[in-house]
Parts: C-alpha cells; sequence; structure tokens
C-alpha cells in the first residue's frame, strides 16, 4: 500500500532534480556589470553604424539607387527598403507629379525646380508593420519627416510630395504672396469633395460682407478672400446682424469685470445693435472664411490661364490682384465672380435619385431573397 | 385579402408606430428649440452642424423603426411556428409579398410624420437665404432607410440557420484573413476607392452615408 520511505524518496529526488532549474547564485555583481558595458558598447556602434549608413544615403551625390518620377526624386539603398516599399513609393511620386503637372503645367519644374527624398528604414520596426521615413534632401522645404506603413499609405505618401513641393514652390515665391496664402500654389486640382467644402465655408459663414459676394458683389468676394486692404476687420467683414454670434463665440474673459458680463449676456439675449455695438470692440475678430478659400480662387485662375499661368502668378512683381489677373487672362472682379459660381455650384448635391434607386433596388432583391417558404415547425 | 393582411399588421404594430412617429415627429422642432439658447447655434454653419446631428439621430431611429416594425408584425407567427400562415389558402410567395407590401405603407407612416415635424420644426427658425430646408429629402430617406431595414431583417430571418451561420463565418474568417495578407504583401490598399463604392449608390448602405440634414446649404 504506501510506501513512506519510498513516497520520501521519491520527495528528495523530485527536488534535486527541481534545483538543477534554479538560477547559479556564483556570479559575481562585477561580473555582471562588466559584460552590461560590453553589451552597451556593441549597442552604441550598432547605432553609430546605422546613423553612418543612413547619412551616406542622404549625403551621397551617387545614391546606391534612386525612383525619379518627373519633379520627384526618391533615394534609397535597396538593400534595406524592401520591392514592396519601392513600389509603393513610386506610384506615389508617379501620380503625384502627374497632378503637379495638372495644376502647373510645363512650369512644374521652373516653379519648384525638383525635391529630392532619401527613403530610410525605420529600425525594428518588423516585418509586418514595415515602415518607412522619408526625409527631404533639399533643406529649403525644412527637414520633415513621415514615417508611414508601408502597405496601403500611398496616398498618405503622395499627399506627402505634394506638401513638399507646394511648401517648395512657397519658399521660391514672393513673400508677399506666401502672407496671402500658403502654400502659394495648389498643387493637386481640387475634387469635387474639396469644392463642397469649400461651398460649406462660403455658404454657412456668417458675415454680411460673405452674403454680398454670394449675391454677386465682387468686390465682397475680393474683401473675404483677402485682396483689398482691410485694416478694421470688423467693419470690413461683419455687420450689425452679425454681432451677438461674435460676441457670444468669444465669452466673457477672465479678468473682464461684471460689467462687461452683464453687457455681453443682454447682447446674446436681446441681439440689440446698441447694446452690441458697446461690446463687439473689444472682440478681436478672425477672417470669415478659412484661408484655404483663397487658394481656391488661385486654382481657378490657373485653370482659366492654362500653359503658363503658375509661372506669370508666381513671377509678377505687382499687387495680388494683378498677379490673379495676369494668371488667368480675365479681369479679378470677372475671375472673383467665376469663384462665386463655381462656390454656388458646388453645393452639396443630395443624390436622392441615386439613392432611391439603390434603397428600392436592394430591397426588392431582399424582399425576393426572403419569399423561401419556411419549413413548418 | 391585402386589405385584412394590413388591418392584422396594423393591430399589431399600431402603438410601435404612434411611439416611433410622435417621437420622430417632435424631434426636429426639440433640436431647434435647445439649439435656440444660443446665438452661435444660429449662425448658418450652427445650423447645419445642428441637423447634422439630427440626421445621425434619425438614421438610428430608421433602423430600429424597421425592426421594431418587423418584430411587432410577425412576433405572432414566429412564436407559433409560422403554422397558421401555411395554413392560409395563398401560396406563402403571394402571402409574402402582401405582409412585406402591408409592411412599406407602414412604415410610411413615421417618415410622413417626420416630414411634418420637420417642415413645422424648422418653420420658426430664421433661417438665412444661403441655406434650405430638405425635410422631404430627408423623410424620403428615413421611409429608404427603414424598409431597407425590414426587408434585410426580413431576408436574414428567412435565411437563419446553417446558411446564416455558414455565411457569418466566412465573412468572419475574410475580416481576419485579408488583413493579415495585406499586411505580408503589402499590397497598397486604394482605401478612399473603397470608402466611395461602400458610400456611393448603388451601395446598400448608401441612404445612410447620404446627407440627412433637414437644414442645408
Amino acid at each position: 500500500m504506501f510506501d513512506r520511505n519510498r513516497f520520501a524518496g521519491f520527495f528528495l529526488a523530485a527536488i534535486f532534480a527541481g534545483a538543477t532549474w534554479l538560477p547559479a547564485q556564483n556570479r559575481t555583481a562585477d561580473s555582471t556589470l562588466g559584460q552590461r558595458w560590453v553589451a552597451a558598447e556593441l549597442r552604441l556602434a550598432r547605432l553609430k553604424a546605422e546613423a553612418a549608413h543612413r547619412d551616406s544615403i542622404v549625403n551621397s551625390n551617387t545614391p546606391p539607387q534612386e525612383i525619379v518620377e518627373d519633379v520627384i526624386t526618391i533615394h534609397y539603398d535597396s538593400s534595406v527598403i524592401g520591392r514592396a516599399t519601392v513600389a509603393v513609393l513610386r506610384r506615389a511620386a508617379r501620380t503625384a507629379a502627374s497632378e503637379i503637372r495638372k495644376v502647373q503645367g510645363d512650369g512644374a519644374v521652373r516653379t519648384i525646380g525638383s525635391i529630392q527624398f532619401a527613403a530610410l528604414p525605420v529600425p525594428n520596426a518588423g516585418k509586418i508593420g514595415r515602415l518607412v521615413r522619408l526625409r527631404p534632401i533639399v533643406s529649403r522645404v525644412g527637414l520633415n519627416e513621415i514615417v508611414a506603413p508601408t502597405s496601403g499609405f500611398g496616398s498618405l505618401f503622395r499627399q506627402y510630395f505634394l506638401d513638399m513641393a507646394a511648401a517648395q514652390a512657397t519658399g521660391l515665391a514672393d513673400p508677399s504672396l506666401a502672407s496671402w496664402v500658403t502654400p502659394v500654389i495648389p498643387l493637386a486640382k481640387k475634387s469635387q469633395e474639396d469644392w463642397t467644402e469649400v461651398a460649406g465655408w462660403v455658404l454657412g459663414a456668417q458675415s454680411e460682407t460673405v452674403k454680398r459676394c454670394i449675391n454677386g458683389s465682387a468686390l465682397s468676394c475680393g474683401t473675404v478672400l483677402g485682396l483689398e486692404a482691410t485694416d478694421d476687420k470688423l467693419a470690413a467683414f461683419y455687420g450689425p446682424r452679425d454681432y451677438p454670434s461674435l460676441v457670444e463665440a468669444f465669452g466673457v474673459q477672465k479678468n473682464d469685470p461684471d460689467s462687461v458680463a452683464t453687457i455681453v449676456n443682454r447682447c446674446i439675449r436681446t441681439a440689440d445693435d446698441a447694446t452690441c455695438g458697446q461690446i463687439i470692440r473689444r472682440i478681436r475678430v478672425g477672417d470669415p472664411l478659412p484661408g484655404q478659400s483663397r487658394l481656391s480662387l488661385v486654382e481657378i485662375a490657373l485653370e482659366r490661364g492654362g500653359v503658363g499661368a503658375a509661372d506669370r502668378y508666381l513671377a509678377g512683381t505687382g499687387t495680388i490682384r494683378e498677379r490673379l489677373a495676369a494668371a488667368s487672362g480675365v479681369p479679378t472682379d470677372t475671375l472673383l465672380l467665376i469663384w462665386r459660381d463655381r462656390v454656388l455650384a458646388s453645393r452639396p448635391t443630395h443624390k436622392i435619385a441615386g439613392i432611391a434607386l439603390a434603397g428600392f433596388g436592394w430591397s426588392l432583391l431582399l424582399l425576393f431573397a426572403s419569399l423561401r417558404r419556411p419549413k413548418c415547425g | 385579402m391585402f386589405k385584412q393582411m394590413l388591418a392584422v399588421q396594423w393591430r399589431f404594430s399600431r402603438k410601435t408606430i404612434a411611439a416611433v412617429s410622435v417621437l420622430i415627429a417632435i424631434l426636429p422642432a426639440l433640436t431647434m428649440r435647445l439649439s435656440a439658447v444660443s446665438t452661435v447655434n444660429y449662425t448658418p454653419r450652427g445650423l447645419v452642424q445642428q441637423s447634422i446631428a439630427l440626421g445621425l439621430v434619425l438614421g438610428m431611429f430608421a433602423v430600429l423603426t424597421g425592426l421594431f416594425i418587423y418584430e411587432s408584425t410577425w412576433r405572432n407567427d414566429t412564436s407559433g411556428k409560422n403554422v397558421y400562415l401555411l395554413s392560409l389558402p395563398i401560396t406563402w410567395r403571394q402571402f409574402m409579398l402582401n405582409r412585406l407590401c402591408g409592411a412599406l405603407l407602414l412604415l410610411l407612416l413615421p417618415a410622413l410624420c417626420l416630414w411634418i415635424g420637420g417642415v413645422i420644426g424648422t418653420a420658426f427658425v430664421p433661417l438665412p437665404p444661403t441655406l434650405h430646408v430638405y425635410a422631404l429629402g430627408v423623410a424620403f430617406r428615413f421611409f429608404l432607410a427603414s424598409s431597407l431595414t425590414y426587408c434585410l431583417w426580413s431576408a436574414l430571418v428567412q435565411f437563419s440557420g446553417q446558411k446564416a451561420t455558414l455565411v457569418f463565418l466566412v465573412v468572419l474568417l475574410l475580416a481576419i484573413i485579408v488583413p493579415v495578407i495585406i499586411a505580408i504583401t503589402g499590397v497598397a490598399l486604394p482605401l478612399e476607392t473603397i470608402f466611395r463604392w461602400i458610400a456611393d449608390p448603388p451601395s446598400p448602405v448608401s441612404v445612410f452615408f447620404s446627407r440627412w440634414a433637414i437644414i442645408d446649404v
């Protein structure tokens, strides 16, 4: 039956066997420190080698490989950037270059020269989450980097190429132009969705001047798009009807006395011109439209102007009005009205017919699918 | 026959329809009333944003309305395992067509209420000339979305059992395997195109992605 001695023997044997798995205690603190030192030195050497390798790609005049797509050049090392990544970069560069050409025509090279990037791998990114770092070589456009997964992010790279080309063009342009709109030139043509967004800004703006622009005043359109000199933004853009919402959006500040808070609340509640007029001057108002809406005007000007429009726009020396007129080949007021018409035509479409067809079509299909006779019980 | 079936459906679902209709009829007016506390909400941009937010709620209500009406009209039959329905002196196909047409008629009521509620709710809002009321368009979307949900649910219930499980498993497997394959092979997906394909007609869910704003530019 139960053999106590045998059980004790097994128990002791198990303890000894388990003891062999325990960590050894014969290492001294000194030897641990020494090993850590060696490991740290090796790690440092490896990091230095990686950095030197990357710098050699960036600085080398004859890099190992390069992708040249029109105005975009990408240098890369084929030993560290895989074929799939190269394919994604190539496709993105090709699309971006063609979009730049669409806007700028043959003037693209003259406008932005060429933009060069070094494609660098990101160490320890792993195989599935392959990452690549794009670094612009031309320092004029800054040292902004992009790190992105290579799979499924071709559009991100394309946008990056476009942004950098825009930055390059802006860097080369006259500062007065860059202070009016940045980037100075749209690098890609606006899609219908982009124009719908612009229409949303314009038609949704709370501004008397924008309303006059919508009603057909070219002067008002020029004012809201920053073509007229405006020292007093409040007077230029807003009317008494806009005051309550401006006052409410600005709110009561921390250091305001109680009397100000009372007037603010009364203005919001009653929308009385006299009351709001008392408080409106302490508000620092902004432009009614985002700065990007100006870029949509430039796009129309380049579209109208055709070949060489981008060059005429960038190389001009006059006011923005004159540059736009030179680029488009039509008077600026006419251009502003064309812009207004385009904006009004870009209201969101409700696609009711398509949705109705799709909805009823799928409902019918599902209806037929559900005509199957069920089994009783 | 259709009249009798419609009467039965109405009897079982009238409480649900009444509750949903009243709720969605007052929602636009309620939203506009709540927005009125702020002048910023009454700016053109503010009004459009409020309407888009209301549209999201209405979209969810459309789905729920489709499901509720299905559930209320079919509850008794499914609990009785369709024995009564199968004993009726008409073919199953005729029966189903009658019942689905009846359901679509019933689904018109909440949509109609939404249209009237939308017109009344926005009538007292001081609209700038750049904005317009699209109460009929939103009501039509509501009707489409609820009908689609009803038909989809109806088809799913008819396909329930092994086939539905198989379809579900295949979809689940694809949802797991496809991203892994994409990650390994590094294939660049045209995400924008895929989104457009899902959101635009003739996609079945395009009605949910369309603009549901009662007040819009």
